[in-house]
């Protein structure tokens, strides 16, 4: 009935339908994630969703850690030695003026499936010249495989065992020792963890030897005060709740944050359009005449401008970040197809006897619009809004998989867009596009179901007063 | 006081022209209440709308003179109109107090708002000024802080004549104030209405379709019918000694407490206004129709001290 009764209608509506409670539980759910996002995972998003030194322990592409429960299979998740578990050993021989370093660490590997990544980092302190590197692995079947020999160009270096081109090398001529057919290409995190037969080097039918590895680093330095720390990572095939992408990233940090950016997104462009948008219809209402006739007359110019080619030319044009893009979508989105259903709702609400009375007792005509007319428009507006940020959430995914949306923020749709050009469709990376999505549809569903609820108010058709 | 002469308003419709309110003339003095009766749709409440210049949007002829202290209050613009006259000089209570409050706000608030964009007075002081006459009114001076639906139809109406005399105006004009009103609370606000025209000397226009409303608390009666005025005089002459068929007719179908006899009516249904009028308006209903009747006018004949009437059985006492 009036602004309070109308905003408990507006609730009562909400509260008295199944889908309007549903949609509300989802809401507050999604609100709830936001702000344990934004309380218990503080997060630079844009800086360090970006460095990739940032994401260097985590595996690529790693599934979802609860893939295990449903498989059944015990995979093997990311193993990480910090350099204060390795045992260090140092001796100094004076004589020949060598100091002699050993960094060991032992590590048992259970699982059903090998590591996806093996990596070594090594931190060396070294005054003169520098060290000489040996890094071993020690198989449980006490067979020994030298990975590196060699001086080290910088005190901080990463030894990526799958990748390194000299380590393959150095891996190939162990497997062409122990007599195995090495004709196929080498992967040295899977033939390293390989039980020792003749399809060790073959990836596809290689079988994992379970058990105690032991990692060696010897080093050969030349000072007294040289010494050297060392971490080990084994990169696992799940990682987290939502597992990895290509570039390593924590998918659950880049869900989890994406949904404060998508609820702020869509909510913000939502209540910016739809307000702007109601005002504009009132306003055209109840000035009319030359005033409705422009505001009509550019709805309608509005309504056929072509969205997205503008969209396309300002982002060639101009860099754009997500709040450029919101701005950029509101500015697009002044007029529109809510400025006719205002218009005709405060037709209805001109002829109520309390604006005639309000001109009678010398309202202005601003104050009776905001004072009188802006309030009664005010249920109508919130069923607007919510019926709007399911739009606007979508609208930020498509235009991120066009490629026109934040290139720096990770939002739901950006990851989706990653997902999409790293082919993770065709490498059977379900779960970078399955999350997001699910959780844009979950969101945009919440406020579907909230916006059936107010659908009476949406829509002045179904208004019963 | 007021005294409105030769008064026109015609609105255009998709159907022609609609003569609402045509020539219509009457004049009332300082502390008076006039009484405006008549049937629906006969112009009673344009002609409030034209006197308070509240003017919707398809008006083909807004003419006549409206004499207001000896101002003509036509000859003002629309702006000095809405500054100088309405609500100050003359307010009024809108048919229907139900829906003449805004929703939205607090009614103390409301009642203020005169007060606040006419003397600019700052919210508080006015707020005080609301309590004081919301006592005068009959309601509860905390009643300020509710909002509209929170109070009943009479507390509404209350509130609504509140609002009319914030501004000590001079003229209250009361288009049906209790028509959506059950009959006690119809008495409450009657006797409300005739106190606070002793109290505060204004001035009323009642518009009814009541006439035993009207005459409880009229001293003039006017009856109106197809958009002319038929006839005015003093209550009592107009009740007890109706001149014009029509105002004969009228008062004879209002219903009897005591007594057997069963109330008349009149034959027929009023003209639409839409058509162009030759003789009198009620020719084609009266039962003492002449030929005169249907080819001119009648003129408004002064038949007693202060009772005029338009119709043609009188032309011979003129």
């Amino acid at each position: 009935m009036s602004m309070p009764g109308g905003l408990r209608d507006l609730l009562k509506a909400i509260s008295s339908s199944k889908s309007g409670i549903i949609g509300v539980a989802i809401l507050l759910i999604i609100t709830g994630v936001s702000v344990f996002a934004i309380i218990f995972v503080p997060f630079d998003v844009v800086s360090k969703w970006n460095n990739p030194i940032f994401w260097l322990e985590n595996p690529r592409v790693a599934a979802p850690e609860w893939v295990t429960f449903i498989t059944g299979k015990n995979i093997p998740s990311t193993i990480r030695i910090p350099p204060e578990k390795f045992n260090k050993y140092e001796y100094y021989v004076e004589a020949s003026g060598l100091k002699y370093i050993t960094l060991d660490a032992r590590f048992d590997f259970n699982y059903d499936d090998f590591p996806s990544e093996l990596t070594v980092i090594l931190y060396a302190n070294y005054s003169k010249s520098r060290p000489l590197v040996t890094i071993k692995l020690v198989r449980p079947d006490t067979l020994e495989a030298t990975l590196y020999k060699n001086v080290i160009d910088n005190p901080v270096v990463y030894f990526y065992i799958s990748t390194d081109n000299a380590i393959k090398e150095n891996v190939y001529n162990f497997l062409l020792i122990l007599g195995t057919n090495t004709n196929r290409t080498i992967y040295p995190e899977k033939c390293l963890f390989a039980i020792n037969n003749e399809n060790m080097g073959n990836s596809n039918l290689a079988q994992i030897l379970k058990g105690s590895y032991r990692i060696k680093i010897e080093l050969i330095a030349t000072d007294e005060s040289d010494t050297a720390n060392a971490e080990f990572i084994s990169y696992g095939q799940v990682q987290g709740l939502a597992g990895t992408d290509y570039k390593r990233h924590d998918l659950f940090i880049g869900l989890v944050w994406g949904a404060p950016v998508a609820l702020a997104f869509g909510l913000s462009a939502a209540i910016a359009t739809s307000i702007i948008q109601s005002f504009l219809g009132a306003l055209s209402a109840w000035y009319g005449g030359i005033v409705d006739e422009i505001v009509q007359r550019v709805t309608e110019i509005y309504m056929i401008l072509p969205f997205l080619p503008f969209l396309i030319l300002i982002s060639l044009i101009y860099e754009i970040n997500l709040w450029v893009l919101i701005v950029i979508i509101i500015a697009l989105s002044l007029f529109g197809g809510v400025t006719k259903t205002a218009r005709s709702v405060t037709f209805q609400i001109m002829s109520e006897q309390y604006i005639e009375a309000a001109i009678s007792y010398g309202a202005s005509k601003l104050r009776i619009l905001f004072l009188y007319i802006m309030p009664r428009l005010l249920p109508y507006i919130v069923a607007n809004i919510v019926l709007a940020v399911p739009a606007y959430v979508f609208l930020e995914a498509a235009l991120s998989v066009l490629g026109l949306g934040d290139p720096l923020v990770p939002t739901w749709g950006k990851i989706i867009s990653d997902a999409y050009s790293s082919g993770a469709v065709i490498h059977g990376w379900w779960w970078w596009i399955l999350l997001p999505a699910l959780l844009i549809m979950i969101t945009a569903m919440a406020f579907a179901l909230i916006g059936y609820a107010l659908d009476k108010y949406a829509n002045p058709k179904l208004r019963e007063r | 006081m007021l005294e409105i002469t030769n008064l026109k308003l015609y609105y255009r419709t998709q159907r022609g022209i609609v003569k609402a309110v045509d020539n219509v003339s009457f004049q009332l003095n300082k502390g008076e209440t006039l009484g405006i009766v008549g049937e629906s749709g006969c112009g009673k409440s344009s002609t409030a709308i034209a006197i308070m210049r509240l003017l919707p949007m398809n008006i083909d002829c807004y003419t006549g003179n409206v004499l207001f202290d000896g101002k003509n209050l036509m000859e003002l613009s629309d702006e000095e109109f809405r500054t100088q006259i309405r609500w100050r000089r003359i307010s009024m209570v809108f048919q229907g107090a139900m829906n003449s409050l805004n929703p939205v706000l607090k009614v103390g608030y409301q009642v203020a708002e005169p007060l606040i964009l006419h003397l600019e007075e700052d919210k508080k002081d006015a707020l005080n000024k609301v309590k004081d006459f919301f006592k005068l009114v009959g309601l509860p001076s905390d009643f300020v802080d509710r909002y509209p639906h929170e109070l009943s139809g009479g507390m509404k109406q209350r509130v609504i004549l509140a609002m009319a005399l914030i501004l000590n105006p001079d003229l209250v004009i009361l288009d049906e104030p209790t028509s959506a009103l059950d009959v006690s609370i119809q008495a409450q606000i009657m006797n409300l209405l005739k106190r606070l025209k002793e109290e505060m000397k204004i001035s009323y226009i009642f518009i009814t379709h009541d006439v035993a409303l009207a005459s409880d608390l009229c001293d003039r009666i006017g009856v109106m019918y197809a958009g002319q005025l038929i006839e005015i005089g003093p209550s009592e002459r107009v009740l007890q000694n109706p001149l014009h068929p029509y105002t004969q007719k009228l008062i004879s179908s209002v219903p009897l407490l005591r007594g057997n006899r069963m109330p008349g009516y009149i034959p027929g249904a009023p003209p639409d206004l839409v058509e162009t009028f030759k003789g009198c308006r009620f020719f084609q209903r009266c039962s003492y129709g002449k030929d005169e009747c249907e080819e001119q006018e009648p003129p408004f004949i002064e038949v007693e001290k202060g009772h005029n009437v338009k119709c043609w059985l009188y032309s011979d006492q003129k």
